[in-house]
């Protein structure tokens, strides 16, 4: 996170440069940083991605669960966010110093991703009513180099997109519960269809 | 030949479950200066457990909550585990008792090895994530929280390495790995400063016949050593490196 304090001089001189076109960095308005993404990492997981935007690193875990649905929606599977801002990217972040931050994170993902349109659930959906695959998705930011939520929105696209679901065959048991067997073919999985997965963009407003 | 829950954890041929000889360590992958934002950081891995570790300071004391000291500088530890690190999710990742135990663990190791009275009234913060956990967690941290401390250039009076060690009818194993630690038998965790041989924490998760304590306790400190000659030369290549791009190699 940055602590850093700027002189009326400085800021006047980014202020100048941003209307010529020019950043301090050497970008024009409208280029992003390099980026390096990487998924498939964390080998517990179901799905992966670790992303690198300039300074700016994060870490996605998702693990597929067996949970039973929610019941204002029992045809569909579930997705719960949950992030941890690591001590690593600032000691402000110790102990409890990054929930808040986190919160805000998470419930920014959660309402993107509310709509079925945006990440269809129903396959996830095993016994209509009673199980389902709910996707943890797990993020780890590591160090804040600018842009936290752009990309946050991109690591957990890239690791839905790398996450692989078990196959999974009902099969009815005579007058009892139906049995679930998982496929222990490790190449027997099914994918997300992220297409319509969302990316946050900021913008930023200097001067005019 | 131990068999438990239908795996060999000594094999006839005298390997174990990952093909390692009891006296081998895990293999050990280490970067050094993997974030800008830190004093000091780290990166280890030890066979498929990875830790991450930041260094900060020394600093002044910024909380009322720890209250400087007027002869040493306090070391601030937290151990933390991201949620997907285990095979199972983790609900918490820090501030359980676990966490808050390696902590003060980490906490305790640090002090006996940073050179304390020559920051009094400031602090250090060290800041571990383990990001997968496969056994030696506490280790892990240790090694990689040494290193993190070298490329902040902190003094210390000696490295600081960790190694885990077992005993399996009546062979030591070194470095046990999740699997070995769930399955297998006692589990002696132990910190030392290499090159003096001496002990800074030692921990068993039970407890070991009085006879056989010796000869496990030797084979973890042999694999601390193992580890510091590791670590040294990880240290010496990432330093030589750095210093080639301004010409310190040549004279």
């Amino acid at each position: 996170m940055s602590t850093l304090v700027l002189s009326e001089s400085e800021k006047t001189f980014i202020l100048h440069g941003v209307e010529q076109n020019f950043r301090v960095d050497g970008r024009t308005r409208s280029d992003v940083r390099p980026m390096v993404l990487e998924t498939d990492i964390v080998s517990h997981a179901s799905g992966s991605c670790r992303l690198r935007l300039a300074n700016t690193d994060i870490l996605v875990g998702i693990k597929a669960e067996l949970e039973k649905p929610l019941p204002q929606h029992p045809d569909r599977g579930r997705i719960e966010f949950s992030v941890d801002c690591s001590a690593n990217a600032t000691p402000a972040f110790e102990g409890r110093g990054g929930d808040d931050l986190a919160a805000d994170i998470s419930r920014i993902l959660a309402s993107s991703y509310e709509s079925p349109e945006v990440l269809n659930l129903a396959p996830l959906c095993i016994l209509p009513g009673k199980t389902c695959w709910i996707l943890y998705v797990d993020i780890l930011v590591l160090e804040v180099g600018g842009n936290l939520y752009d990309a946050v929105s991109m690591a957990v696209k890239s690791a839905l997109y790398s996450t692989k679901i078990p196959v999974v065959t009902v099969s009815a048991v005579d007058g009892g519960e139906p049995e679930l067997e998982l496929s222990s073919d490790p190449y027997n999985h099914s994918r997300l269809s992220i297409q319509a997965a969302p990316l946050l963009v900021t913008m930023v407003r200097i001067g005019n | 030949v131990l068999r438990m829950a239908g795996y060999e954890l000594l094999s006839d041929q005298g390997l174990r479950l990952d093909g390692r000889k009891p006296d081998e360590l895990r293999q050990i992958k280490t970067r050094l200066g993997v974030f800008g934002q830190a004093d000091g950081s780290a990166y280890i891995e030890q066979g498929n457990t990875k830790v991450l570790a930041a260094v900060y300071g020394p600093h002044d004391m910024r909380e009322s909550r720890l209250r400087p000291n007027a002869e040493k500088v306090v070391v601030n530890c937290q151990y933390s585990m991201a949620v997907f690190s285990t095979g199972e999710r983790k609900r918490r990742p820090r501030g359980d008792k676990k966490s808050l135990e390696m902590s003060q663990h980490l906490k305790q190791t640090f002090e006996a090895t940073i050179k304390t009275e020559l920051y009094p009234r400031s602090q250090i913060d060290i800041f571990v994530e383990v990001l997968q956990a496969d056994g030696g967690n506490y280790c892990a941290c240790v090694n990689a929280a040494t290193l993190a401390l070298v490329d902040a250039g902190i003094p210390l009076k000696d490295y600081v390495t960790a190694c885990t060690a077992s005993l399996m009818l009546g062979t030591p194993l070194v470095d046990i790995s999740n699997l070995e630690a769930t399955t297998g038998g006692p589990e002696l965790t132990l910190a030392a400063h290499p090159r003096s041989g001496q002990i800074v924490l030692m921990e068993m998760s039970h407890r070991f016949h009085i006879d056989h304590l010796p000869e496990v306790l030797d084979v973890a400190l042999e694999g601390c050593k193992n580890i510091y000659t590791i670590l040294d030369k990880a240290v010496r290549r990432h330093v030589s490196n750095r210093g080639a791009s301004i010409g310190w190699d040549k004279e």
